[in-house]
């Protein structure tokens, strides 16, 4: 039962993914989120960036919990290291489930309940030679060693006394539209607060690499979630940039700011290009945007739109596979 | 010390602390080494056929124990 949508597959959860894809082209947004094609091959900057951001995450959060820095930095080390560890799936159970005969579930004791086989499987192996098993694990021990101990950034300690990382959020908006995310770090520097988030890169970061984020669905919705959530004046987001090359990383820091101005004008952009997203949703008619079709890059199924309509779902089945629907309102 | 290529190579399950420690300790004097300049960057680019002659013939005399200095 998808969290995020309605029983006429309208989508009242909405997080920044989804948003950017509305507002980017309604086909796109149709074939990624309602119908759920995605690539065979996971793209290797999801996957790196991914893991990047969830290893910094929780060393933040068991640093913050009282851990020794250089235990809770070996400890996100051997986690990543066995993320990044393809095991061969249990062919007994399903993601460490067995379901009996009377419907009673129970774990799956041939592999210890979480689908996988230890002492299996073989190392994740990129496609590209920049963002590499290896090269992942360099990159959080050079990026904690740089910027751990001696940071010139704290995490925000909120009046609860707990502080503020690893925060998965909800937000009532308009319209029965709930704006949901995940805020990892939320801290202060030269007296003010911003949220924090990580990036990575292929190329040199300079200037242009940071103005990229404004105007940008996600950083605005951060910065609105930060105030709403935390009561406090969040300014922008902090940007750890890192530029992952084949025998070095190196980290660039920059901000991005929003007044509250611009964050009351993107909240009436993107409530919108929800209401647009559902009323497509609801007519099931989801327009090309074209001028789209060649951004960073060209997009993933620009091939898939230059077939005729009666031929593009076989092209669909040939190049993507149908995946489980983004439900936004799921907690990581 | 352990080749960390071979720790790599390792079920992750099967590393024991001291084995991620040397993991950590490696990538750290890589740092001190790019630090000090003592290190490259790296091509993202695919060597190329004349290049991939010269891995292989540098190899062969890695192998025999022959001292080069480029």
């Amino acid at each position: 039962m998808l969290k995020s949508f309605d029983a006429d597959d309208v989508q009242f959860g909405w997080d920044s993914t989804s948003i950017k894809s509305a507002e980017t082209c309604l086909r796109y947004y149709y074939y990624k989120h309602i119908e759920g094609w995605q690539p065979r091959r996971k793209s290797v900057h999801l996957l790196f960036g991914g893991w990047y951001a969830a290893a910094l995450a929780s060393y933040h959060t068991y640093v913050a919990n009282g851990m020794e820095p250089e235990e809770a930095l070996c400890e996100v080390v051997a986690e990543t290291m066995t993320e990044t560890w393809e095991y061969d799936e249990c062919p007994d159970c399903e993601d460490g489930e067995i379901i009996a005969d009377a419907g009673v579930t129970h774990t799956c004791e041939n592999c210890g309940g979480d689908g996988t086989l230890p002492g299996t499987g073989q190392p994740w192996l990129a496609d590209r030679n920049t963002k590499t098993r290896e090269n992942l694990i360099r990159t959080i021990v050079w990026y904690i060693d740089q910027f751990g101990a001696d940071d010139t950034c704290e995490t925000v300690v909120l009046s609860d006394g707990k502080a503020a990382v690893e925060h998965s959020f909800q937000l009532d908006a308009d319209n029965g539209i709930i704006l949901s995310g995940h805020i990892d770090r939320l801290v202060t520097f030269g007296g003010k607060v911003y949220v924090q988030d990580q990036k990575t890169t292929d190329t040199t970061i300079t200037a242009r690499f940071f103005n990229q984020f404004n105007p940008d669905t996600q950083m605005s919705l951060y910065t609105f979630a930060g105030k709403a959530l935390f009561g406090i004046p969040v300014s922008g987001v902090m940007i750890d940039g890192a530029q992952i090359a084949v025998g070095f990383t190196r980290f660039e820091r920059g901000f991005t700011y929003r007044d509250e101005g611009s964050l009351n004008e993107w909240y009436d952009d993107a409530m919108f290009h929800i209401t647009t997203a559902q009323h497509a949703s609801r007519e099931k008619h989801f327009p090309k945007n074209t001028s789209s079709c060649g951004n960073y890059g060209g997009c993933q199924f620009r091939h898939i739109c230059s077939r005729g309509p009666a031929v593009r779902e076989q092209f669909l089945k040939a190049d993507f596979e149908k995946q489980p629907r983004w439900d936004p309102l799921v907690a990581r | 010390m352990t080749d960390i290529t071979e720790l790599f190579a390792r079920d992750p399950l099967d590393l024991s602390k001291q084995d991620i420690a040397t993991i950590v300790a490696k990538f750290r004097e890589s740092r001190k080494a790019f630090n000090l300049g003592n290190s490259r960057a790296g091509s993202t680019k695919p060597p190329t056929a004349k290049q991939k002659q010269i891995n292989a013939l540098m190899e062969k005399l890695e192998k025999s124990n022959v001292k080069i200095n480029i």
